[in-house]
């Protein structure tokens, strides 16, 4: 080497500055120039890699980007800060969704799609192309080595730099063995390697070809198997989350003690900056902005409207005599004759709280009088009643609305801290009442209605498992196939089967019941006690010393705003603000909701939503009852029996037609048929057969024994006695209730849909327990679940389909990788010839 | 290896090396062309030469490269393979829409409605974060090109010299040639050949510096681009006597800045693109162009696509950083405009979040605008970089 180098050197005839150094004959090279050291070595293949490796290249690119804003980033550098700037934005995506998602659950699946999203890309090429590919040919074509300068690369990345010389012996032979490569085959070596860099770019092609469609369908796949995973879990967690804050002193003040000061500072900050204006409407807009942080969280945002009507009034100067005479002149208003003026002081007197509705009626009244007074206007005198009402009402409202912000900021601070008071503790329940009973598909009261309504459904499956045109049929609305499953499924050929579907869906109906009890007050699922617990001690009355409440009853939040009153005379506002909050007591209400007030919406929403799926669950328990006693004798028995109580007689067709009808109220009858005592198209029933059908279904007769019991103490149910007990009890009040509240209504006036309300006004109550009573008809309900289930077995039927399709295309074309072109077979033979 | 070099060597073009086919002289007329730069048709008409670029890339994406690749071809190579990158970036795109949308077709209405409407914001977010990714290189880009005159992007056409595929089996015997890659292009000289588009800076470690010098579409002078860049960053004439020298470290180190910040900010400015794709407004923006028409056609109106997209646009952005409402936004007006000082609203945390994201984007931004576009104050006053160093200009010297 030294003597080459020499030579070369020699025969430039250059005067190399130091050439000398390089004169063989002063200076040796032998053994002093040797090539660089070559540190590179092979990575070892692995599916998931180390988590040190993670951080070790998560160091490595966030060098890289310092290197980069020096400008001294080399290529490999960059390539790094592309996959950085992949990742960093993929989490913005994650994080921000995260934050914006309200649910506990879709925030974490946001992190979890995240993750699965970089997972399948990574492991969709290692899975479905690497591990046949190896298997078949030996050669892992996301083979990693680490270079002389410590850069991590791919082995086969760049097609024209493959460094098979790094493959190891057992490497190569491996590979030859399995691709059957000669023994005996000259320079076997090179055509090992030759055909393994052929594999890696035909792999690498197909990864590019195929990871587009893969990587977003496995990662929708993952999530979905994931979601289910997690539901449970998270919801639960929810649960307990919610009601800790509701009902424990466990979680800290939700805002902050500091947060709230800070808040109000703001506030005052407001008043004091603009304590020199008048209260217009530009600065009522700019103090409900003020309050709306609240009113956002709260997801009430009428409550906005409620809060500006506040502050509408406050911006009224008291509207008295010193008014119009500020308006009008004093002599003028003076001059007024005695009677008028008597008559405006009665009108200043009324409708106290309304100062809009008080200047308006006083306006009328001066446009309308017959007064010959001359006043003031556009320049010249004119009479008053030359003015149009309108006019009068403008200048006296100008007049009237010249409040300065400043002279109410005692009150105005007040009733911030108030009202945030107030709805810190609203947002807590609604928190938990959200995750209890809130319309999502997540919420607790969805899965218990998932639960038992689709194993209401798997069960009508019978021998014969749903196809996916079934399902489709009966989510289009096909009743008689719905009407032909649940027929078969009270068939005295399924009994077993039937049993078995009346013990599952009596034990999940039954711990639905547990949970939602208002009286299972040892749990912590007592959703409903657990309600009026928080709202009795938060936002009803107050007790005495032995536990009574307290007469008249006051609210601690009522208290807060009664208070205000009464400090803060002639500001009736406060009066109007707590009635429309607060409820009157838990005990009144129960009595008689006084609807709108946030207490008693609790309340409504949630002992509606608990009751009518409550309904809905024993309402398919009747169906199996009633079709199981239309299969045998028992339904005819029945009717014969209530029609001859009638007097009427049972003929064959008049037994047929009720039959069917039974079958129908069960199946279908909606709240309005029962409101109309099903006398509309359909059913038709009169006066007598309309008691008869409901004794037939809801009353028990002697002579039978109930089919649900029968089901409930078969010896396999594997249920105790007290739960056959419970389970028995509550089906038959459920009948009970059902025929007092609406199969009794013989001798009542139909009343009309209007006064139904499900919210509870007045006479209201009763019309919301009958809706709830009725609950969704068993053709919605199975309906209704259907078309969930059909949609996501569409969903998985498309791609779950497309997923199964391209692995197997892309396993089977990796197979097809590193076989033997005509020209290899070729070689070989001449080879085998050559040897 | 030890050859002689002027310290003002192009490099070596690999090409030069290679000969094919007979006709000698008509190689070297074609070895001028190995690499052609885009300089002229780049600076006259930017985007229709991207557009060309691009289309070209696509269409070889989609149909050679993976027929090459496939078949394990010889002549694929690392550009093929990154250029097929295009691919799993578009086909994941229309799959990620499909995902939220293909099935909801088969839903019933009601079901098909909420689906639509996720579907939507999944569709529009994909569309998003391809738009923002790639329009937002442009913040850092074009002020750089605009400034100094350096143009990230500058293309250059390279012919490469392709191997026959020979599979015919008697070609052993008989030393017949089958060339069965009937698709790749040939030369005028019979040889095979396959064209690539490259960026003359693509690679931080080997610009093309060979092909700006003596480029007659640059100009006249040998050192023509590097003198220009060098006047645009203000150093005078004696600077600029080896304006190669001095310039080519400086052009590298921008490079790398804008590519590095480039890169980064363009991710996080999808990801802003696609939190904007997620907000309300767009429930009601009807996006599909055929129901429009159809529409259009039925006597139906809309408001115009351009107004809606862009009210909603704005509309979105606002909601996703909260400035709805008595937001920073507002609130820096009002006190500019010395008027009413609202209290600012306090901000949700997707809020904090969203104006977390869209600081970032904008913060790298930035910070690229600001490395690329410092001044560059080294050396200035010394006749090169060279005659500073150690070396001695006007010697020859050895290179290993």
């Amino acid at each position: 080497m030294a003597n080459l180098l020499d030579s070369l050197i020699s025969n430039t005839g250059l005067n190399i500055p130091g050439r000398e150094k390089f004169n063989s004959n002063t200076y040796s090279t032998a053994g002093r120039v040797k090539p660089l050291e070559d540190k590179a070595k092979l990575l070892p293949s692995k599916v998931i890699g180390s988590p040190i490796e993670y951080v070790k290249d998560f160091a490595y690119d966030i060098v890289s980007v310092g290197k980069a804003a020096k400008g001294k980033a080399n290529d490999h550098e960059l390539g790094r800060i592309n996959d950085l700037g992949m990742k960093a934005g993929s989490l913005g995506i994650a994080s921000y969704l995260f934050y914006k998602n309200p649910f506990k659950l879709s925030k974490t699946m946001e992190v979890v799609g995240f993750g699965s999203f970089f997972a399948s890309m990574a492991l969709w090429p290692k899975l479905a192309i690497g591990l046949p590919i190896k298997a078949r040919t030996g050669v892992d074509f996301q083979q990693e080595y680490i270079d002389s300068q410590g850069r991590k690369k791919g082995l086969y990345q760049d097609p024209q730099y493959v460094l098979t010389d790094m493959l190891p012996r057992e490497d190569l032979d491996n590979i030859g063995k399995k691709m059957g490569v000669s023994e005996n085959l000259p320079d076997r070596d090179s055509f090992i390697k030759q055909r393994a860099h052929k594999t890696a770019v035909q792999a690498n092609t197909l990864w590019m070809m195929t990871a587009g469609l893969a990587t977003p369908i496995m990662t929708a796949l993952s999530c979905n198997a994931a979601e289910k995973v997690l539901r449970p879990w998270l919801q639960n967690d929810e649960l307990v989350t919610t009601q800790e804050e509701c009902f424990s002193n466990k979680v800290k003040d939700n805002p902050t003690k500091k947060e709230q000061a800070e808040a109000l500072k703001k506030f005052m900050g407001f008043i004091e900056h603009n304590k020199d204006r008048n209260i217009d409407d530009e600065i009522i807009k700019k103090l409900c902005d003020q309050f709306d942080y609240m009113i956002e969280q709260s997801n009430v945002p009428s409550i906005r409207g409620d809060v500006k009507r506040v502050f509408q009034k406050m911006s009224y100067n008291p509207i008295n005599k010193k008014l119009l005479e500020k308006t009008f002149g004093k002599q003028y208003i003076n001059a007024l004759p005695k009677n008028d003026l008597e008559n405006l002081s009665q009108y200043m007197e009324l409708h106290i709280q309304e100062p809009e509705k008080q200047i308006e009626d006083i306006s009328k009244y001066l446009s309308q009088c017959d007064n010959k007074v001359k006043i003031n206007g556009q320049g010249k005198e004119i009479s008053l009643s030359e003015l149009s009402a309108k006019q009068i009402q403008e200048k006296l409202t100008e007049n009237a609305r010249t409040r300065k912000l400043g002279s109410l900021t005692t009150q105005l601070t007040y009733f911030y801290e108030s009202f945030n008071k107030f709805m810190y503790k609203k947002i807590t329940v609604d928190k938990y009442v959200n995750a209890r009973i809130g319309e999502r598909p997540d919420s607790f009261i969805a899965n218990q209605w998932n639960k038992v309504c689709g194993k209401f459904v798997d069960v009508l499956n019978l021998d014969n498992p749903f196809t996916t045109k079934e399902v489709r049929q009966i989510a289009n609305g096909n009743k008689e196939l719905i009407d032909e499953k649940l027929n078969n499924l009270v068939s005295d050929g399924k009994k077993k089967k039937f049993t078995r579907t009346v013990i599952d869906l009596m034990k999940k109906i039954d711990r639905y019941e547990q949970i939602t009890s208002s009286n299972w007050r040892n749990s912590d699922d007592a959703m409903l006690y657990n309600l009026r617990q928080f709202t009795k001690k938060e936002l009803n009355p107050g007790v005495d010393k032995n536990g009574k409440s307290l007469t008249p009853p006051t609210s601690k939040a009522h208290e807060v705003f009664m208070n205000a009153h009464s400090r803060f005379k002639h500001h009736e506002y406060f009066t109007e603000l707590a009635d429309k909050f607060m409820s009157d007591t838990l005990s009144e209400y129960e009595k008689h909701a006084s609807p709108g007030t946030l207490a008693n919406i609790y309340y409504n929403s949630a002992e509606n939503t608990v009751s009518g799926a409550r309904s809905s669950f024993y309402r398919m328990i009747l169906t199996l009852d009633v079709l199981k006693q239309a299969q045998g004798s028992a339904l005819n028995d029945k009717l014969v029996e209530n029609l001859k109580e009638v007097g009427k007689h049972p003929d064959e067709e008049t037994l047929k037609r009720l039959t069917q009808i039974c079958k129908d109220v069960v199946m279908k009858a909606t709240t309005t048929d029962h409101v109309e005592k099903l006398t509309t198209p359909g059913f038709e029933l009169s006066p007598d057969e309309f008691k008869v059908v409901m004794k037939t279904i809801f009353q028990d007769h002697k002579d039978h024994v109930n089919v649900i019991e029968a089901c409930l103490n078969s010896k396999n149910s594997g249920l105790s006695e007290d739960q056959i007990k419970r389970m028995t009890r509550n089906y038959s009040e459920y009948r009970k209730e059902f025929i007092e509240e609406i199969g009794n209504w013989i001798n009542d006036k139909t009343p009309s849909l209007s006064q139904y309300n499900v919210n509870g006004a007045s006479n209201g109550t009763d019309w919301a327990k009958k809706n709830n009573l009725v609950g969704k008809t068993v053709y919605d309900t199975i309906i209704d679940i259907s078309k969930n289930k059909y949609n996501s077995k569409k969903w998985m039927q498309i791609f779950g389909g497309a997923m199964v399709a391209l692995t197997g295309i892309t396993v089977g074309a990796g197979l097809m990788f590193g076989r033997k072109d005509k020209i290899e077979q070729q070689v070989e033979e001449e080879s085998r010839k050559n040897v | 290896m030890v050859y002689l070099s002027s310290v003002n060597n192009q490099g070596t073009s690999f090409a030069r090396n290679m000969f094919f086919g007979n006709k000698e002289k008509e190689k070297v007329q074609e070895q001028e062309e190995e690499a052609k730069l885009l300089y002229t048709q780049q600076k006259e008409h930017p985007v229709l030469t991207s557009l060309k670029i691009e289309g070209d890339k696509l269409k070889n994406a989609f149909y050679n490269y993976p027929k090459k690749g496939l078949e394990g071809s010889k002549n694929a190579n690392f550009y093929e393979f990154l250029t097929m990158g295009t691919v799993p970036y578009l086909i994941g795109s229309a799959t990620m829409m499909a995902v939220f949308n293909g099935a909801s077709r088969f839903f019933d209405d009601e079901a098909a409605a909420s689906a639509k409407k996720l579907g939507k914001k999944m569709a529009l977010g994909v569309v998003f974060y391809g738009a923002a990714k790639t329009l937002s290189r442009k913040f850092i880009e074009e002020p750089l090109k605009y400034k100094y005159g350096i143009d990230v992007n500058l293309p250059y056409k390279k012919k490469i010299n392709e191997m026959p595929e020979e599979r015919n089996v008697e070609v052993l015997h008989n030393e017949q040639k089958e060339d069965v890659s009937k698709e790749t292009e040939k030369d005028k000289n019979g040889d095979l050949v396959a064209y690539e588009y490259h960026k003359a800076f693509e690679s931080a470690d080997f610009p093309r510096w060979d092909l700006l010098y003596d480029n007659k579409d640059i100009g006249e002078d040998r050192n023509a681009y590097f003198t220009e860049v060098g006047k645009k960053m203000g150093f005078s004439d004696k600077d600029l006597e080896h304006s190669d020298q001095k310039m080519k470290p400086i052009i590298k180190e921008k490079i790398i800045q804008a590519n590095a910040f480039a890169t980064l900010s363009s991710y996080l400015w999808a990801a802003t693109g696609v939190g904007i794709a997620m907000q309300k407004p767009w429930e009601g923006f009807l996006a599909n162009p055929v129901q429009r028409f159809t529409d259009w056609k039925n006597g139906v109106k809309h408001i115009p696509f351009v107004k809606d997209f862009g009210k909603n646009l704005v509309d979105s952005f606002k909601e996703f950083v909260g400035t709805d409402k008595n937001g920073p936004i507002d609130y820096i007006v009002n006190k500019c405009k010395h008027q009413t000082v609202d209290t600012l609203k306090k901000p949700e945390a997707k809020h904090i979040a969203g104006r977390t994201l869209f600081g970032l984007a904008l913060g790298t931004t930035l910070l690229g605008n600001f490395l690329t576009l410092k001044n560059v104050n080294k050396d200035r006053g010394t006749s090169s970089i060279a005659s500073a160093s150690l070396i001695d200009d006007s010697k020859e010297k050895v290179v290993c």
